[in-house]
């Protein structure tokens, strides 16, 4: 399993890393008692800020590395590993950097970048461990692609049912194959829900329109309905199979993005520091 | 009626079938339905869409309800069908090749509207991955890396250097300055604060004294620079203790390394003979009074340090037992006995420091009254100035002797005989009567300096017996008076932050039998309560600053170190100066 993999990675080599830094900071903020107060500009500030500088650097090289196949630089797998450790890490180490001072600035500014950064990629490594179980799941062996086959054999199935009955039901049929559709905008996928399903809506009308039937026509009716139920089915395990895929991507919009404002706010913040000495 | 219908069928490679029937029946039914005559099977196609009549050999189409047709792309519920007419059903085209009256309709019918790839619509309708929504990972990088760039990195630099862009931005809720801003300022700094170049004169440098001294110019420096010029004295910066950007109440170094770094071995590294010192508690010298000595020839004060716990004696020249006036029985006082306690005399400063200054007139004066005759205590005689004091006298004596009748025996006649009113008195009767007043003034004033009343307090000494004949006065001297208002000058004690305490918990006032006591407590009254930061727990944390000023060098200001001396020809003259001390 590879998330079992990233945390034990190499005999939780960076995790024990991570708390040596944890620990030795903690431990370094506690003794040190600078006479204007715990802050970026004492010795350990410039070490702590140092330090974090640098792991931000390296986390943000794993984007890198993980794209450069032919590197050397040790296994993505490492890199990644060490990228999630790190990053909780960066969380202590930083906030003792700052020594709890905030306020309205281009150093706090950082500060909350590098927050909602690392706070997007942990909530990445939750999706990494639960969504692609429920993926599977969901999927019952398929891909999204044959279920989309399987919907547009099924709109076929429906119209060919619905051919003998009244005009209203196939109009709704018509309706079902034309505007149904999977996903859409970023919501849409998010939530996993259309509020307005053409498949759901012509299944309810269908349902209401077939009451209306002579007898004689109640095994097509049924038949429809069966499909259209088939449908409405496989409509909801798309869209939540999309919802999935959305919940593992949607953080990278913005640990990716923030992570370069990130680069920018850290480099203006270290300007200014030394700019301003 | 009879139809002649052809179903034509395109083929991909070009070329079309056609597929013959002929449809008959009172009127003909066009539709989705088996029922109809025409039978067209999309399911776009209502069950009874359309109705074909025969009017006359004419002939008619007409819709059926709830659907419509397109005649000639018209909408139309009804038409008359004439040759080269199309008709659109759905997705089929009806075309009229022929509705000549009187002979069979002949129409094609072909399916031009095919219905869509269900499955590729399906896809093209649907967005199932979010970079399909529009989101660019890679575009917003960039924009938020550059929007933050140019405010928070590119903006403040360009404002430093540049004035034009700082008038542009200057009102900006985000400045340049404020934006970079470590940390609220100092109260007293935030009328200019938020112009960063006002400290900060040059990028990558750290802030100048001289930026401080714009305004502190008459703030002193600690010693003399040159004298001094020491690495730790003179590279260290205002800002190494004044830490700026910490909040409105600013903050300032208070621990003891402030001092103590160099005052912990200053002997040996200066040359100095001030006392090196580090911790309040353990490695504090003895307190040392600074107080007045006398000097009876040349008639002058100096000063002297001397450790209390020597029990130095100072030469005030003043006489003031301070147990007389605190015995338990009471001191007489005009309206009887009276319990004096310390706050009679010593009242606090309005600052609530030191006290005010202990003066006769309103300490002494009620008690210690000026009387020259005991038959007149009304009558005193002026404090502080003998002459004065002889003058009052002879004229006092002066005025009695020529008004007469005054009872002394030894007195001349003119003096004791009591005149009526209008008699005059001869020449020599005047002069007798002022010699002898004059006799009288100095034997009162010898009476009152040597004997009586001043020198209960004073050193009172006879320089001159004078010659009365001559019209010379006799002279005596007071020694002059110097009372301490500060033992400690170097430390600042507050008594107001004492008050918890009673006056004798550190001043032995009332064992003191002599003015020349000093009853200042020594380091150890102190060190009860008070300890450095190695201190017992139980004390109270005090460190150089909380008695020790810092800014201390009386004729060395901050503003003069503009027009110091360039660091070499400093240390030529310190070098002249560690000669001299050698």
């Amino acid at each position: 399993m590879m998330h079992q993999s990233l945390f034990v990675y190499s005999g939780y080599r960076y995790f024990k890393l991570c708390m040596v830094l944890i620990i030795t900071s903690v431990i370094a903020y506690a003794i040190h008692t600078p006479v204007d107060g715990p802050n970026g500009g004492t010795w350990l500030g410039y070490t702590l800020g140092g330090l974090g500088a640098a792991i931000i650097l390296l986390l943000m090289w794993f984007g890198m590395r993980k794209r450069s196949y032919k590197s050397d630089m040790g296994q993505v797998q490492g890199w990644l590993s060490a990228h999630v450790y790190l990053g909780v890490a960066l969380i202590i180490i930083a906030t003792l950097h700052a020594g709890f001072q905030i306020g309205w600035n281009i150093h706090t500014l950082a500060y909350i970048l590098m927050f909602i950064v690392i706070f997007s990629g942990i909530f990445g490594v939750y999706a990494y461990l639960r969504y692609p179980a429920l993926m599977t799941k969901n999927r019952r062996g398929n891909t999204l692609e044959l279920m989309l086959v399987e919907m547009s054999e099924l709109d076929r199935e429906c119209r060919e049912a619905a051919a003998q009955l009244t005009d209203e039901i196939n109009k709704c049929i018509l309706d079902c194959s034309e505007n149904t559709k999977i996903g859409g905008s970023v919501w849409q996928q998010l939530s996993g829900k259309d509020s307005n399903c053409a498949t759901l809506a012509a299944f309810n009308k269908a349902g209401e329109l077939n009451k209306l039937l002579p007898k004689e026509m109640a095994g097509d009716a049924s038949h429809l309905m069966t499909l259209l139920g088939k449908k409405c089915e496989l409509v909801q395990r798309a869209r939540r199979d999309v919802q999935y895929k959305a919940m593992m991507d949607i953080w990278l919009y913005f640990h990716v993005p923030l992570s370069f404002a990130l680069l920018a706010a850290l480099t203006a913040h270290v300007v200014s520091i030394f700019f301003y000495w | 009626m009879q139809c002649k219908v052809s179903f034509l069928t395109r083929k991909s490679r070009g070329g079309v079938t056609h597929i013959d029937e002929i449809v008959s029946g009172s009127s003909i039914r066009v539709g989705r339905s088996t029922e109809n005559e025409l039978y067209l099977s999309d399911f776009r196609v209502s069950l009874h869409h359309a109705t074909i009549h025969d009017r006359q050999g004419r002939y008619y189409i007409e819709a059926e309800s709830g659907s419509d047709l397109r005649v000639n792309n018209a909408i139309a519920q009804s038409t008359r069908l004439n040759k080269g007419d199309k008709i659109a059903v759905g997705p089929y085209d009806i075309e009229v090749i022929s509705a000549e009256e009187g002979q069979d309709l002949d129409i094609t019918i072909e399916l031009v509207r095919q219905l869509g790839d269900d499955l590729e619509q399906l896809k093209q309708r649907s967005t199932t991955t979010l970079a399909a929504t529009g989101f660019s990972r890679r575009r917003w990088s960039w924009v938020f890396y550059t929007i933050i760039s140019l405010l928070f990195l590119v903006l403040p630099i360009s404002a430093f250097f540049s004035d034009a862009v700082r008038d542009v931005f200057k009102d900006a809720p985000i400045t340049a300055d404020v934006a970079w801003k470590s940390g609220e300022f100092e109260s007293a700094h935030t009328f200019f604060a938020n112009d960063c170049k006002a400290c900060h004169q040059e990028a990558f440098t750290t802030v100048r004294d001289t930026a401080c001294a714009t305004c502190h110019t008459e703030t002193h420096t600690h010693a003399d620079p040159q004298f001094f010029e020491l690495s730790g004295l003179n590279e260290t910066r205002c800002a190494t203790c004044h830490k700026e950007h910490n909040g409105r109440d600013g903050l300032v170094r208070r621990d003891e390394g402030l001092c103590g770094d160099c005052h912990k071995d200053l002997d040996t590294t200066t040359g100095t003979d001030l006392t090196n010192v580090q911790d309040f508690g353990n490695n504090h010298p003895d307190f040392k009074a600074t107080m007045f000595r006398f000097d009876a020839r040349a008639k002058t004060f100096s000063t002297n340090r001397e450790a209390l716990k020597d029990k130095p004696v100072e030469t005030s020249n003043l006489k003031f037992p301070h147990d007389k006036h605190l015995t338990v029985e009471g001191v007489d006082a005009p309206g009887g006995s009276r319990v004096m306690v310390c706050a009679d005399c010593h009242q606090a400063e309005p600052g609530g420091i030191g006290m005010k200054p202990i003066v006769m007139k309103d300490h002494c004066s009620e008690c210690h009254r000026l009387e020259f005759e005991a038959d007149i205590p009304d009558r005193i005689v002026p404090h502080g100035n003998l002459e004065h004091i002889l003058y009052t006298l002879t004229e006092y004596y002066g005025n009695l002797a020529l008004k007469g009748g005054y009872d002394d025996l030894d007195a001349p006649a003119v003096v004791r005989n009591r005149r009526r009113p209008g008699q005059r008195i001869t020449k020599r009767e005047r002069k007798d009567a002022f010699l002898w007043a004059k006799q009288k003034a100095f034997d009162v004033g010898e009476d009152l300096f040597e004997d009586r009343v001043c020198s209960t307090c004073h050193d009172v000494t006879k320089v001159s017996d004078g010659n009365l004949r001559d019209g010379d006065a006799p002279k005596w001297e007071i020694a002059p008076v110097r009372l301490a208002d500060t033992w400690l000058p170097k430390a600042r004690f507050v008594h107001n932050k004492h008050q918890t305490m009673q006056c004798t918990d550190c001043h032995d006032a009332a064992k003191s039998e002599e003015s020349g006591d000093v009853l200042i407590p020594a380091i150890d009254n102190c060190q009860q309560c008070h300890a450095g930061t190695e201190a017992a727990h139980n004390k109270i944390e005090s460190t150089c600053v909380d008695c020790h000023g810092f800014h201390i060098a009386e004729d060395f200001l901050l503003g003069d170190r503009k027009g110091m001396p360039a660091r070499k020809a400093m240390s030529a003259t310190a070098e002249r100066m560690d000669k001299n001390i050698k």
